[in-house]
């Protein structure tokens, strides 16, 4: 069969001896791309269409142009994305509420207090101040739109508050502005592109800060705060000893009970009652991502990160897997046929991820002790059923040396608990600026995480540090790029600093949620210095931006002013005030630009030149230190 | 095999080209009265100025020494002796042959109109010299008129607007392009040739040439009573075939030399084509009946399949048009569909489902259908579309060697 | 010679290999991202055809063995290459007197939009190694084939 190329030799010589499909062998077959979905003027919204704009055909039959074809695509994924996100948040917050209801484990005191501080709480006790953190988050959600969400304005940076504000894009209830953006991009309603892309911003804010942000924040209370730690990563992380159970997803705290339940004797004594040592978490997608950042907490229950979404499929060939549940994206249709042949059990805790072969058992926190149970049987069985009956191959793949658990916290604890260190290391070019990498891992930006690692070696070149979350870091870590020794592929002033503080060139933040956590690093950083965000020396790229939720998670950054790359058009070629609007009008809206780009050297070079712009403008040296200077 | 063609334009150069792609040893002789090759049908352009007459050769510069044709240029045939199969030249030279192609077309008709023929700047727009006449004289001339509003008229006209002259054209028809275009259609080109400066004059006749004494053109004299001053008349009123050179009762010959459906004469080995056979005086049909005489020519029996002669694209101050069939229902048993749209016009004459004739005007995008459905007399009754809905897809079908043929 | 092969059966009226066409033939760039689908500039050497049954047919140019097109160009602009078997259109030869228009039985010519002056027809992409429309027919209608000998 043929296949596409990954980033992760390893894995690809893996997969190519394997005879189950995957993507990698799908997207071949997916090569013919539709040219006006490319390019966004396709609009099926109405029973007249599909219509399609040609030279000849400019206009829908309703009458709409390219420009309002594409900014109704374009502001409807967003508001997928954005929901994505909002669904997150919403089952953490309700999940921290019933914690606070149940008084059950709270695992970060500090992380509670931050919050309630955040939100002027005040409670007698803990559980009341979880409930009342939750109940504020809930609220905002559920808030009507012409009601302004109350948090934004204490989550969000002053300076940035205020520009939202006179652009007028300071959200309502979250959940009413997607659905209102729904609405306003169905059959001849809005025709206003400027308007549509506006309101993407806005469901960009609540999108940054409620589905990434306090999702990280509220976990971090639940599940504990990320510390700085060396991990395993890869297929090499799956030991067969074990019962091996793989989630995906992005809604950790849905997995609380269970990753503390699996290590209980009683249900270790299961496990060895069919021959296992005990029961483990591998992880994978997002989901995985979170634990590993937390993997200081769950050092017994969690063997490690496997790999990335597009990883998952070959994963489940290695046959080591034994059960899956799955809670969110990405949880791939792919592995449907490859768990069938595997006879891998799936239970899927929610149903918007709700695989045709999995079982649904709906997720609730007042049943968590109940559903740990079924799982933990149903894992058994599975494991019982397959092992003996299937292949299992784990192929030597992966790095013992991962440094993870990188949070705005955890780093700037690193750096003496001030930014001081880094702002110094900037300000003397020896980091000539940071790149945060973000997003999914696609299989079409040049083949599996391609994209993503060959843009980020070209950034450590040239001495700029690259900050990741996301899918992009599961590619990063797996290939090697975040484990110390990769400091000599950076540039040489990069690579002094990163050998003296012992610290890769590039920085796991984890899961894409943690894509909030790099921008309260941005907004920190611009407090520091006191200015604005849209001048520092920070680029953000998604270049292997995979889903509707990488496009609202850009939306913020464009909200927050930073300069955002893809590598992947999101398919708004065909209109020309909305490519204008977003590449070459933001700087002058939030300070904000997209810049699409599909050739990495290109592109290396056009983000290092807005670094060196914004420097100058900062008054901060252009040339670089020497080494050792 | 020795071949020889008379005429070196659109039947001549094709029948040449055909009998060396069929036959690579035979030797060819081509002989013509002009000394270039060039599209008689782009005239128009070199005297607007955009081209010149080296601009308008529609073969390779090194067509004759690529393919091997000996080409006697700028010579006339003075004689053709069929008992002995040989033609004399003007220079007196003698050339044999085994088999001979007449492809000399047509010259202008310069009709019989009081002192038409005396004046000293008249003249006809067929071949190069005509033009070179013009592009000499229009310096010391103000007002041209163009007689006759036919195809070949409309060209020089539209030739002539490029340049600082009073046009008139007069046209004893009520419209102009009277074979090709309705009233309305024809209208809406008069109307723009107006707002462009040129005088129309139709539904009149041109009655006589006023001379001075050196017989220098003063006006002209129409039915009306009206003098259209001018110092240069262009005649396109019609073309008599080149025949002078065939004795009289050798080759048969009616409207211009008849010839059958292999395009050969009634002499043995004597084939003859394009606008000397006075039939259909078309560029494509020229171009047919050459290639199917050089099939015939070599022995390699071919049928002429195609004598639809009533078609036409037009193309004025860029507005097009093409006009092919019959262009009114003959009575009322001819039913005339319509599509109009501002400037663009659209007609389409059926009977008893079968298109005979349309008129398209503004819009002629992928029209060659139309063309190919009037002209094959197929059957559209089974197309359950709007008559201008219809195309090729309705007949759709691929053949095994990719090419398209129709389905009914 | 090769010509491009069609089953009509596949065709679903994408029209990939029409937008393919514009892009390959755009000055701007050849890249689907460099198409500005609202410059009448960018017109298609291919089009797709409905019959009424609504049926897709893919018309594309048949570099014809008897080309009425080149039968019927008086300018010399349209010209059938004896060893290719390719049809082609010189730009600068044409006298936009648009007989081929008129004449090509399939109805593949049409003039450009813009300037109504010349003929917008297939090049086979310029001598490229798969026609841009064949590479871009995600349904497999569309396919090059040796057909024989040509004149
Ligand atoms: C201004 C103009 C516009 C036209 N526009 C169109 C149009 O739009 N569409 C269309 O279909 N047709 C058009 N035509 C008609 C078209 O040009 C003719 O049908 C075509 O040229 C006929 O070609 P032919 O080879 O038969 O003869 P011709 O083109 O007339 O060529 C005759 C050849 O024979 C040579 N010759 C003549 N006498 C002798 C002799 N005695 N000895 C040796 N050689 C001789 C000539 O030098 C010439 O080479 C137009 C014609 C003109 C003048
Ligand atoms: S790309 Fe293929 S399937 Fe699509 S319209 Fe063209 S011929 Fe038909
Ligand atoms: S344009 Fe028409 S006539 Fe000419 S080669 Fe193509 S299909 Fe044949
Ligand atoms: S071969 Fe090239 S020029 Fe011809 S139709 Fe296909 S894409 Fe267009």
């Amino acid at each position: 069969m043929k296949m596409c190329n990954s980033a992760d030799v390893v894995l690809q010589e893996f997969a190519a001896g394997k005879s189950q499909e995957t993507s990698f062998n799908r997207v071949e077959k997916q090569k013919i791309k539709c040219g006006f979905g490319q390019l966004g003027v396709c609009c099926r919204l109405c029973s007249n269409g599909p219509c399609r704009i040609t030279p000849q055909a400019p206009k829908g039959v309703c009458g709409a142009t390219a420009d309002v074809i594409v900014s109704r695509n374009f502001l409807r994924a967003v508001a997928s994305g954005a929901a994505c996100y909002l669904h997150i948040v919403e089952t953490t917050a309700r999940n921290l509420k019933s914690i606070g209801q149940n008084k059950g484990k709270i695992k970060s005191e500090k992380a509670l207090n931050d919050l309630a501080n955040t939100f002027g709480i005040e409670a007698k006790d803990l559980y009341d101040k979880a409930i009342a953190v939750a109940d504020k988050v809930l609220a905002d959600l559920y808030k009507p739109r012409f009601e302004k969400m109350e948090l934004v304005e204490k989550m969000a940076y002053a300076p940035r508050y205020k520009k939202w504000k006179e652009l007028n894009i300071l959200p309502g209830g979250a959940k009413s502005e997607v659905f209102d953006a729904i609405v306003k991009t169905s059959t001849n309603l809005s025709s206003d592109p400027v308007d549509m892309l506006l309101h993407s911003l806005n469901l960009g804010i609540s999108t940054g800060l409620y589905g990434l942000t306090l999702t990280n924040l509220l976990n971090d209370v639940m599940l504990g705060e990320p510390v700085i730690r060396q991990a395993s990563v890869g297929f090499k992380v799956v030991d067969t000893n074990y019962i091996n159970i793989m989630i995906t997803g992005h809604q950790h705290s849905v997995f609380a009970h269970l990753q503390d339940r699996l290590i209980d004797d009683d249900v270790i004594e299961i496990a060895k009652s069919v021959g296992a040592k005990g029961f483990r978490l591998v992880g994978c997608t997002c989901v995985g991502q979170d634990l590993q950042l937390r993997g200081e907490h769950y050092q017994e229950v969690f063997s490690g990160h496997a790999g990335n979404n597009f990883t998952s499929e070959s994963l489940l060939t290695t046959g080591g897997i034994d059960f899956i549940v799955s809670e969110f994206n990405c949880t791939l249709p792919g592995i449907e046929p490859i768990v069938e042949e595997f006879m891998v059990d799936m239970v899927c805790l929610d149903d918007v991820a709700k695989k045709t072969s999995a079982e649904h058992i709906p997720f609730s926190k007042d049943k968590e002790v109940e559903i740990s149970q079924t799982i933990i049987e149903k894992a058994k069985d599975s494991y019982v059923k397959r092992r003996g009956n299937v292949t299992i191959d784990i192929p030597i793949h992966g790095h013992d040396d991962v440094i993870t658990g990188v949070s705005e916290k955890s780093l700037k604890g690193f750096l003496g608990g001030t930014w001081a260190p880094l702002i110094d290391l900037i300000a003397s070019g020896k980091i000539k600026g940071v790149a945060a990498i973000v997003g999914c891992s696609n299989l079409t930006a040049k083949g599996h995480d391609v994209f993503t690692v060959e843009l980020t070696k070209e950034l450590i070149k040239k001495d700029i540090l690259v900050l990741s979350a996301g899918c992009s870091s599961g590619g990063l870590e797996n290939v090697g790029l975040m484990s110390p020794k990769a400091a000599s592929l950076a540039g040489d002033s990069l690579r002094e600093v990163c050998e003296s503080l012992g610290i890769p060139p590039v920085l796991n933040f984890g899961p894409c949620l943690a894509i909030g956590r790099l921008e309260i690093v941005a907004t920190e950083l611009a407090e520091a210095l006191n200015i604005d965000i849209p001048q520092l020396p920070l680029i953000l790229s998604a270049p292997q931006w995979l889903e509707e939720q990488a496009l609202a998670d850009g939306a913020f950054g464009l909200a927050l002013g930073l300069p955002l790359h893809l590598a992947i058009s999101p398919f708004i070629g065909g209109s020309e005030v909305v490519s204008n609007v977003l590449m070459n009008a933001m700087p002058d809206i939030t300070g904000g630009q997209l810049i699409v780009n599909d050739d990495v050297i290109s592109t290396a070079d056009v983000l290092e030149k807005i670094i060196i712009e914004r420097r100058k403008s900062l008054g901060l040296a252009v040339e670089l230190v020497p080494v050792n200077a | 095999m020795k071949y020889l063609v008379l005429g070196a334009s659109a039947a001549g150069i094709n029948c040449a080209k055909t009998i060396r792609s069929l036959d690579k040893e035979g030797e060819i002789t081509v002989v013509s009265k002009d000394d270039k090759v060039y599209s008689r049908c782009m005239l128009h352009h070199v005297v607007s100025g955009s081209r010149t007459i080296e601009n308008l050769n529609f073969v390779s510069e090194d067509f004759f020494e690529k393919l091997d044709i000996h080409w006697m240029k700028g010579k006339n045939a003075k004689k053709l002796h069929i008992e002995d199969k040989k033609v004399v030249l003007d220079d007196e030279s003698i050339l044999s042959y085994d088999k001979l192609l007449i492809a000399t077309g047509a010259s202008s008709f310069i009709p019989p109109i009081k002192n038409l023929r005396e004046g000293n700047q008249v003249v006809g727009f067929r071949d190069a010299e005509d033009v070179e006449m013009i592009l000499q004289e229009y310096s010391h001339v103000k007002d041209i008129v163009v007689l006759g509003g036919g195809l070949v008229g409309i060209d020089v006209v539209s030739g002539l607007m490029a340049k600082k002259v009073n046009i008139s054209l007069v046209e004893f028809a009520d419209r102009i392009l009277p074979l090709q275009l309705d009233k309305r259609s024809a209208t809406t080109y008069e109307d723009l040739f107006k707002d462009n400066g040129v005088h129309i004059h139709t539904g009149v006749k041109a009655e006589e040439v006023l001379l001075d004494e050196s017989n220098n053109v003063k006006g002209l004299k129409i039915s009306s009573g009206e003098v259209i001053p001018c110092e240069m008349i262009i005649v396109a009123t019609g073309v008599r075939p080149n025949l002078s050179f065939i004795s009289e009762n050798t080759v048969n010959i009616d409207k211009g030399i008849v010839v059958d459906e292999y395009c050969a004469t009634n002499i043995a080995d004597v084939f003859a084509a394009g606008d000397v056979c006075g039939t259909h005086p078309i560029w494509p049909l020229a171009v047919k009946q050459g290639i199917t005489a050089g099939h015939n020519m070599v022995g390699k029996e071919k049928k002429l399949e195609d004598h639809f002669g009533f078609r036409n694209s037009l193309n004025f101050m860029d507005l097009q048009t093409v006009s092919i069939g019959i262009i009114e229902p003959v009575d009322d048993t001819y039913e005339e569909h319509i599509e109009e749209d501002g400037i663009e016009y659209k007609k389409i004459i059926v009977k008893d489902g079968i298109i005979q004739g349309a008129i398209l005007q503004g819009d002629i995008s992928y029209c060659g259908v139309i063309t190919t459905l009037i002209k094959n007399k197929v059957d559209i009754s089974k197309v359950n579309k709007n008559v201008f809905d219809i195309n090729y897809a309705d007949f759709f079908s691929v053949a095994e060697d990719g090419s398209y043929e129709y389905v009914v | 010679m090769k010509r491009i092969k069609i089953k009509q059966d596949l065709c679903m009226a994408c029209m990939n290999c029409t937008i393919a066409c514009m892009a390959e033939h755009n000055e701007q760039g050849k890249g689907i991202f460099d198409l500005d689908l609202t410059d009448l500039k960018n017109e298609s050497r291919n089009h797709i055809s409905l019959d009424s049954q609504k049926k897709p047919a893919p018309i594309f140019c048949r570099h014809c063995d008897e080309p009425e097109c080149v039968f019927t160009c008086m300018s010399g602009a349209m010209t059938k290459d004896s060893e290719t078997g390719i049809v082609s259109y010189n730009e600068d030869k044409c006298s936009s007197c648009f007989m081929c228009v008129m004449s090509c039985p399939y109805g593949v010519l049409k003039t450009d939009e813009l300037r109504n002056s010349v003929v917008i027809k297939c090049d086979v992409c310029d001598g490229r190694e798969i026609p841009r429309c064949v590479e871009n027919c995600p349904t497999g209608c569309l396919y090059v084939e040796e057909v024989g000998v040509c004149l």
